[in-house]
């Protein structure tokens, strides 16, 4: 049974009742005008209260610690799904802001709302799922609205193919988690993951290899979201193609949703099946930056810049999880990285649409100059490159110290625990020649005039959010990484009672 | 003047340092085994207070046990101080011949090549400081102008830009590999799963 005062059930209620709410409105509403202001505003009402609810929530210890697997229902109400929660509201927040701006000149604002709100409530069920079904669902909820939000610039041939292709990768990617999701209830007779966990422990030998296959399906299937190499090639084309503020949501949102379903079932299921997973992870981490990062140097449009900067931050997060049965930290750091990493490359992409919204160009040589023309977007995305390099005192230093940490410690107990740190710091160094290039390009170059340019107040209200939250996380981490360090599991053995 | 003083300080230091020798000595093992834990085969534990004991030291052999050495107050080297004797004795006779009574005319050594080269020879004392010189800093130096030139002309200049060039090159098969075609992205999708799956299984 769902328990109707959970988190999870009030977050939805709220969200939910505004997603149907706006498209009603908008339906029965004869006046003419554009609604974008009013829309926006609610949107970002819910969002809010959605936020308050689960912080609440956390502070008033009514949330189960770290990550919770036994449930009698189909979801949960642990630290670890509200960290998530916050990471999501976070940046569908800051999406519905500067969509303001954004969607000023274009029409179906109600619809555009309607399908932030929905797929925000799909990425938020992720992380507290329980149960095989209850995660299709919510994987179905979070994707769904974002495939028409992809092609929301109907009249653009590139926001088109760049919706086909994350609709039909993201059909696959579905039936490939179905299939998986399969061949586990073959195998354990039920869908309810933890269940299916302990099942998976005590499997006979002769039936390993379909418990293997699942877990490589469901790495594919996850990996599709996570944006991992080799099931990443729709990423750079999608990312680019989708209105940026669209981009936005999938990069900082979708992206670590694919993260929340993956720590619930791949890892947990793989150290039931007690196989060597991990360096199975630490590879595809390596290529999953080093591909990322020099996908990313010699582009010349800025959004599709970012979608491979994006690229490679999945492959530091995976990082955290490749060493996490071997480092304490492993785990935490990754949840610590998946949160500076939603607001650093929110903040990029919302740049990113200021100076598409305002210049009407993405490509890096519209960046010239930048710093005269649009000195707030100008300085939002240097501290957001910056923060994205891990350069210190920014927030996504500290998230990838404590990777690398996290990674060497496991040296302990696997040899290549250090080579994947160091792989992480020379790809550190490598990230740096396409985010220092933007950097130049704004403050070295001359641009076309030195004219002050209006920048659009919502978007500067975000970029001012996130330059806060990026430098005072720098400054002061503590906090973010403590709830990281409760949302994390900790012993992933003890976890599933495995000694 | 200066060089009687100089003469006068050396023979003196010369000959009240035979006193100190051998508690030099100790001190000096004495630092380097409680500074720097070095023993080379037998630890000297005697004091260094020269107040205490000018005369005894005790030595700590492999086997670990304590040896007392009798050393003496003037603990003399017959070898040592006869061939100091015995230079003091030639030099100053030289000098007496040469310079006092100067019944030897001191060009004579110019004239013969032999003498000139051994006059030479004392003359840059052994050439030790030369040889040094050659050995500490001309070879050096020019090695390391060899190793840098190296370093700057080819390393430097040719590794930075090498590193560049493959990292664009690299850079570039990425984004030839992003075809934009789906058939290409569904076979790197369709093989990512096969080889995740061999991994898993291996």
């Amino acid at each position: 049974m769902i328990d109707l005062f959970s988190t999870p059930s009030l977050v939805t209620i709220v969200l939910a009742a505004v997603a149907l709410f706006i498209p009603i409105i908008d339906a029965l509403n004869k006046e003419k005008g554009s609604k974008n202001k009013i829309y926006s505003g609610i949107s970002f009402g819910a969002l809010v209260l959605a936020l308050i609810i689960v912080i609440v929530r956390v502070v008033s210890s009514k949330t189960l610690p770290g990550l919770s697997l036994a449930s009698n229902g189909v979801i949960t109400d642990d630290v670890f799904g509200a960290f998530f929660s916050i990471a999501f509201i976070l940046v569908s927040i800051m999406v519905a802001v500067s969509s303001w701006s954004y969607m000023k000149k274009k029409s179906n604002h109600a619809a555009y709302y309607s399908l932030i709100l929905l797929s925000s409530i799909g990425m938020i069920l992720i992380g507290y799922s329980t149960d095989f079904v209850m995660l299709l669902v919510s994987w179905e909820l979070m994707s769904i609205p974002t495939y028409a939000l992809a092609a929301f610039s109907k009249k653009d041939p590139v926001s088109n193919e760049a919706a086909i292709k994350y609709f039909l990768f993201g059909a696959l990617s579905t039936a490939i988690i179905i299939l998986a999701m399969g061949i586990v209830y073959g195998l354990s007779g039920t869908t309810n993951i933890y269940d299916s966990v302990i099942a998976l422990t005590t499997l006979k030998s002769s039936l390993m290899p379909f418990g293997l296959l699942a877990a490589g399906l469901f790495i594919a299937g996850f990996g599709f979201k996570m944006g991992l190499v080799p099931f990443h090639m729709w990423l750079p084309d999608t990312y680019s193609g989708s209105p940026t503020t669209i981009a936005t949501l999938l990069a900082a949102g979708t992206k670590k949703a694919g993260f929340a379903a993956a720590i619930r079932v791949i890892i947990i299921g793989l150290i039931a099946l007690n196989v060597h997973w991990s360096f199975v992870l630490a590879i595809i981490a390596i290529f999953t930056m080093t591909v990322g990062n020099l996908g990313a140097l010699t582009q010349k449009s800025v959004p599709r810049m970012l979608a491979y900067s994006s690229l490679a931050q999945a492959g530091y997060i995976l990082i955290g999880l490749a060493v996490a049965p071997y480092a304490a930290a492993g785990l935490a750091a990754s949840l610590f990285h998946i949160m500076n990493h939603a607001v650093m490359i929110s903040a990029a992409f919302i740049a990113a649409t200021a100076v598409i919204v305002v210049i009407s160009g993405y490509s890096i040589e519209k960046f010239k100059g930048l710093g005269y023309r649009m000195p707030i977007t100008a300085i939002a995305m240097t501290i957001a490159l910056l923060a994205l390099a891990g350069i210190p005192p920014l927030n996504g230093f500290w998230s990838k110290l404590l990777l690398f940490g996290a990674a060497i410690d496991s040296g302990h107990q696997v040899w290549w625990g250090p080579y994947l740190a160091i792989a992480g710091v020379l790809n550190s160094a490598l990230s740096l020649g396409y985010y220092a290039w933007i950097i130049r390009k704004m403050y070295f170059e001359e641009g076309e005039n030195r004219v002050r340019q209006k920048e659009p107040k919502s978007i500067v209200a975000v970029l001012l959010f996130a330059i806060g939250f990026m430098v005072i996380l720098g400054i002061w981490y503590g906090p973010v990484l403590n709830f990281a360090t409760m949302a994390s599991p900790g012993d992933l053995m003890q976890l599933i009672h495995i000694k | 003047m200066p060089f009687a003083i100089l003469a006068i300080a050396s023979i003196a230091i010369g000959l009240v340092g035979f006193a100190f020798e051998g508690q030099i000595h100790n001190l000096f093992a004495y630092y380097l085994s409680n500074t720097f834990g070095i023993v080379d085969g037998k630890i000297m534990s005697s004091s260094p207070n020269l107040s205490k004991s000018t005369s005894q030291s005790s030595i700590v052999n492999n086997n670990g046990i304590s040896e007392e050495k009798n050393t003496g107050f003037l603990n003399l080297n017959p070898i040592a101080a006869l061939s100091s004797v015995g230079a003091f004795g030639i030099g100053g006779y030289l000098g007496y011949l040469f310079y006092i009574q100067r019944k030897v005319d001191p060009n004579i050594i110019q004239e013969n090549a032999v003498s000139r080269a051994l006059w030479k020879f004392l003359y840059n004392r052994w050439y030790l400081n030369s040889f040094w010189y050659w050995i500490g800093a001309v070879i050096q130096l020019a090695l390391y102008r060899k190793i840098y030139k190296y370093f700057e002309g080819v390393i430097v200049s040719g590794v930075n830009p090498a590193f560049r060039y493959s990292m664009i090159f690299m850079s570039k098969v990425v984004k030839v590999s992003q075809t934009g075609s789906i058939q290409t992205y569904l076979f790197v999708f369709s093989a990512g799963i096969i080889v995740i799956a061999m991994l898993l299984l291996m």
